[in-house]
């Protein structure tokens, strides 16, 4: 069997495994765990995308609340279906971040983090403060999604693979965005803005549209979770989760804007759990491992198989490979 | 912007259209002028000079003609459109490449991505059509895959297409910030300095293919520390000092210049020697 | 507003704002030399704070004392973490982020093991009020602006007169020159996070009488450490000084009038600034084109 086959044959196992997960794992506890992976990873991919045009954000979470709070108003408070609530959620949530984006894209740079992150202390400060959406305390109550025929979503089973569709749908939107022209234009950005300039490349224009695009994609994963976890508090979605977000990114490869975000969500996501310790104490191991990955592989878990292949590099010291 | 042209001593005067003007342009940083009062023309098919000691202006003039800065007085005409301050990817968008003194590249690019992706302004699928992978989109880059290789094998580098631009050596990387300055097909090309650091072989080397650049129907703007290499291959030169033009002319008259020798001198540059 | 309340509400501002001072100045010292960006810093704030409710309450230690050596404990335990962790990725602030992250979330989880969820505190050691233009002031608090002041003078001491500082000013303005001039950079690094992080330290001592000292108080603190830095720029020491008293001030009398409605004011005030001067008040943009 050739390379190509060897390839090709993983790819549908592994598909296979996706599909047909909840049979596998029998616990509600761990099915809640895969969708709030997906989730994550859509979050991660949507921190990547920002990244892939040199553009850092600690603001994700913003949108993701946005996304979900906008969505719960929309069924509750206007009596749509789930079904209509979540694009419009991801509408709303687009127009605010067009809105938001074309003033801060402007300054790249420490500024614009700086930015995100106010954006995202505002947006959770405000949250928490304006009763009508429910406080500090949040939103109970939340409805799941609408029935579709016999599929009721109830069960975690059927959240699941809403959440899996909504998640092939993003990758396949996103590799798509970054194979053809807009990607290397996003990529010639973040390599070198003023060589792109010279290429004819609007730097505002293109960093604006991944600004968009990343916000509304964190802002469908809240519409979803919304409805999936039935409560949305303000807490959740605080600048700490955006820091989360990109520690996801990080771990996986900032270099890789699809994988780097699957492998490490997976990773964060999963690690607690494997970590047969208490309750109590894996915190300490998850935050102790999380330092050894960053000072031994600073280029994320994906920079391995270069690794590999300069092995005797290895014995140089760490730091002069943490240029990212 | 019709301007005479002193053609050689048989044919008398010559009216011909520039291609590139600016008139009393001027920049300054601070209180300092780095440009003062220029008044350029860059004709057609031309390879133009642009010499002059250290801190003369000459790569000030470049940000100012590519966008990347803004005059503060003058104006800046382009195939008779005023591109005064204009932002930098417009001005590409409308004709003007530049290849940059220090090498800017796509580092962790290889050689062909860097030029694939200077082709970015040059589609005729691009936006919505490229995103949804339509065939034509898929055929046209097809298309511009091969044109990368056409300005790869043009210009030398076609065996290093697989290669990190980082890991090329400097003069190889020189020639590949040129490639992707083709790739945005200009009508004008900046180039700084593209002969910096190379030995008289390279230099040679570049030099014929700066001719056949010209050949295809590109102007070029060049600045360069090497006399001997600007004397051989411009048509016509312009001197700059201290932000201002203090000569103009062809070749042979530049290198008698009184004036021009004594600002080289006086500037304690250090320079390839000025060939009268 | 009776110039009573305008006084109260003045020496209230003033006592969280130089805590506010105290704490940021800490993380622009660690970010301007050593060019780490610590999410952890608000933990080195609240391990200061356990450190002294352990010397004090436990131990028994006098109260000044117990400060002082719990800056110690916080200084060493800083140098430690940078020896081991941000030596290597100096430098490259997203895995500093991510380290420090790691860093944060052992410090807490081991402070709650530690100490239990319960609150803990310490009894004043400053009681009573002064009368000060008709209002009457708690002692306390006047007490926490003149410590937090004298600990700014000889934070200024240390940068402006000392060898150390001096050579943490030639890092900060270029660390290549300045290790071509014989500094030992690795050092100053070690040392300026030290210094840095037992500012917090500090602080967290100087509240314990008058604060609840919870594992998670750390959070919240970086929190607010945050909107000084974006205030008042992420480089300048008088920036941290400024930012840090506008914001205790804002919250302050904020609360007095709007009551909970002041953090979002504040907020929105920070993101004008924001937009017109995106470095903060007194930071510079570095643009990258």
């Amino acid at each position: 069997m050739n390379r190509r086959m060897k390839e090709v044959t993983v790819f549908i196992l592994f598909g296979i495994l996706i599909l047909l997960l909840p049979l596998i794992l029998k616990s509600p506890y761990q099915m809640h765990l895969i969708i709030m992976l997906c989730i994550n990873i859509i979050l991660a991919m949507s921190f990547a995308m920002l990244f892939s045009t040199g553009l850092i954000t600690i603001g994700a979470a913003a949108f993701w609340a946005v996304g979900a709070y906008a969505s719960t108003l929309f069924v509750m408070n206007l009596n749509t279906s789930f079904w209509l609530a979540l694009p419009l959620a991801s509408v709303t949530t687009g127009v605010i971040a067009l809105v938001l984006g074309s003033i801060i894209v402007r300054t790249p740079g420490v500024a614009f983090v700086v930015q995100t992150m106010v954006i995202n202390m505002i947006v959770v400060q405000a949250l928490g403060q304006i009763d009508f959406l429910g406080g500090w305390g949040g939103i109970l109550g939340i409805p799941r999604p609408n029935p579709i025929g016999p599929i009721k979503f109830v069960s975690k089973t059927h959240s699941y693979y809403l959440i899996l569709f909504l998640l092939l749908l993003t990758i396949v939107l996103f590799y798509a965005l970054y194979s053809s022209r807009i990607g290397r234009a996003w990529r010639s950005i973040r390599l070198n803005p003023r060589l792109a300039q010279t290429l004819g490349i609007n730097l505002f224009r293109y960093r604006l549209l991944a600004f968009i695009i990343a916000s509304v994609s964190a802002g469908w994963a809240g519409s979803f979770y919304a409805h999936y976890f039935g409560t949305i508090e303000p807490g959740t979605f605080s600048v700490f989760k955006s820091i989360y977000i990109q520690i996801y990114s990080i771990l996986g490869g900032l270099n890789f804007y699809i994988m780097g975000p699957i492998v490490g969500a997976f990773i964060m996501t999963l690690m607690p759990e494997f970590l047969r310790v208490g309750k109590e104490i894996e915190p300490i191991l998850t935050g102790g491992i999380l330092i050894l990955l960053v000072i031994f592989l600073p280029g994320g878990i994906l920079s391995i198989p270069e690794r590999i292949s300069f092995f005797p590099k290895m014995l140089q010291d760490a730091s002069s490979r943490s240029r990212g | 912007m019709l301007r005479p042209v002193a053609g050689d001593e048989r044919c008398g005067l010559k009216f011909v259209m520039t291609l590139l003007e600016t008139r009393t342009l001027s920049k300054y940083f601070g209180g300092l002028a780095a440009i003062s009062q220029l008044d350029l023309d860059v004709y057609p098919l031309e390879i133009l000079g642009l010499i002059g000691p250290n801190g003369a202006g000459k790569t000030t003039l470049f940000n100012v003609l590519n966008g990347f800065q803004k005059p503060n007085e003058g104006r800046v005409i382009f195939k008779g459109q005023d591109i005064t301050g204009l932002k930098a990817h417009k001005i590409a968008q409308l004709g003007i490449g530049r290849a940059f003194q220090a090498s800017t590249l796509f580092m962790r690019l290889t050689v062909f991505d860097n030029v694939f992706n200077g082709f970015h302004m040059n589609y005729k699928e691009g936006g919505w059509r490229s995103f949804l992978h339509t065939p034509r989109a898929r055929k046209e880059e097809r298309n511009i895959k091969q044109r990368v290789m056409e300005i790869l094998e043009f210009m030398g580098l076609a065996e290093s297409k697989d290669q990190l631009a980082q890991n090329l050596p400097y003069g190889h990387q020189k020639i590949l910030g040129v490639c992707i300055a083709l790739a945005t097909e200009p009508t004008l090309l900046l180039l700084d300095e593209p002969l910096n650091g190379m030995n008289p072989e390279e230099t040679s080397t570049v030099l014929d293919l700066l001719n056949k650049v010209r050949e295809k129907g590109i102007t070029i703007l060049l600045v360069e520390h090497n006399m001997d290499a600007v004397m051989r291959i411009c048509d016509r030169i312009v001197v700059l000092n201290h932000g201002k033009k203090i000569a103009e002319g062809l070749p042979r008259e530049i290198g008698n210049n009184k004036e021009v020798i004594d600002a080289y001198l006086g500037a304690d540059e250090e320079v390839d020697g000025i060939v009268s | 507003m009776t110039s009573a309340l305008f006084t109260q509400l003045l020496v209230n501002g003033l006592a969280t704002g130089m805590v506010y001072v105290l704490i940021a100045s800490g993380l622009i010292l660690v970010l301007g030399v050593a060019r780490i960006f610590n999410f952890a810093h608000g933990e080195f704030y609240m391990l200061g704070a356990y450190a002294t409710f352990a010397l004090c309450q436990v131990l028994q230690v006098n109260f000044f004392i117990s400060i002082i050596l719990s800056m110690f404990v916080v200084a060493l335990l800083a140098a430690i973490c940078y020896r081991l962790i941000f030596h290597h990725i100096r430098g490259n602030l997203l895995l500093c982020a991510a380290a420090s992250m790691g860093l944060s979330m052992m410090f807490e989880r081991g402070a709650l093991v530690s100490f239990g969820t319960q609150e803990r505190g310490l009894p004043s050691v400053f009681t009573g009020v002064m009368a000060i233009g008709g209002a009457a002031l708690p002692v306390e608090k006047i007490a926490v602006i003149l410590l937090c002041v004298a600990i700014m003078l000889g934070l200024y001491y240390l940068l402006m007169r000392t060898k150390l500082g001096k050579a943490m000013r030639a890092v900060k303005l270029d660390t290549e020159v300045a290790a071509l001039q014989g500094i030992n950079t690795t050092m100053v690094y070690a040392l300026a996070m030290a210094v840095g992080c037992s500012l917090a330290g500090l602080a967290g001592g100087i509240i314990a009488p008058l604060f609840s000292i919870t594992p998670n108080m750390g959070h919240a603190m970086l929190l607010k450490c945050f909107m000084v830095l974006i205030v008042g720029g992420l480089e300048s020491m008088l920036g941290g000084v400024v930012g840090g008293l506008v914001i205790g001030m804002t919250l302050s009398f904020g609360y007095y009038i709007l009551g909970g409605l002041s953090e979002i004011l504040l907020f929105s005030i920070i993101g004008v600034i924001l937009v017109f001067k995106p470095g903060g008040l007194f930071g510079e943009v570095v643009e990258d084109v």
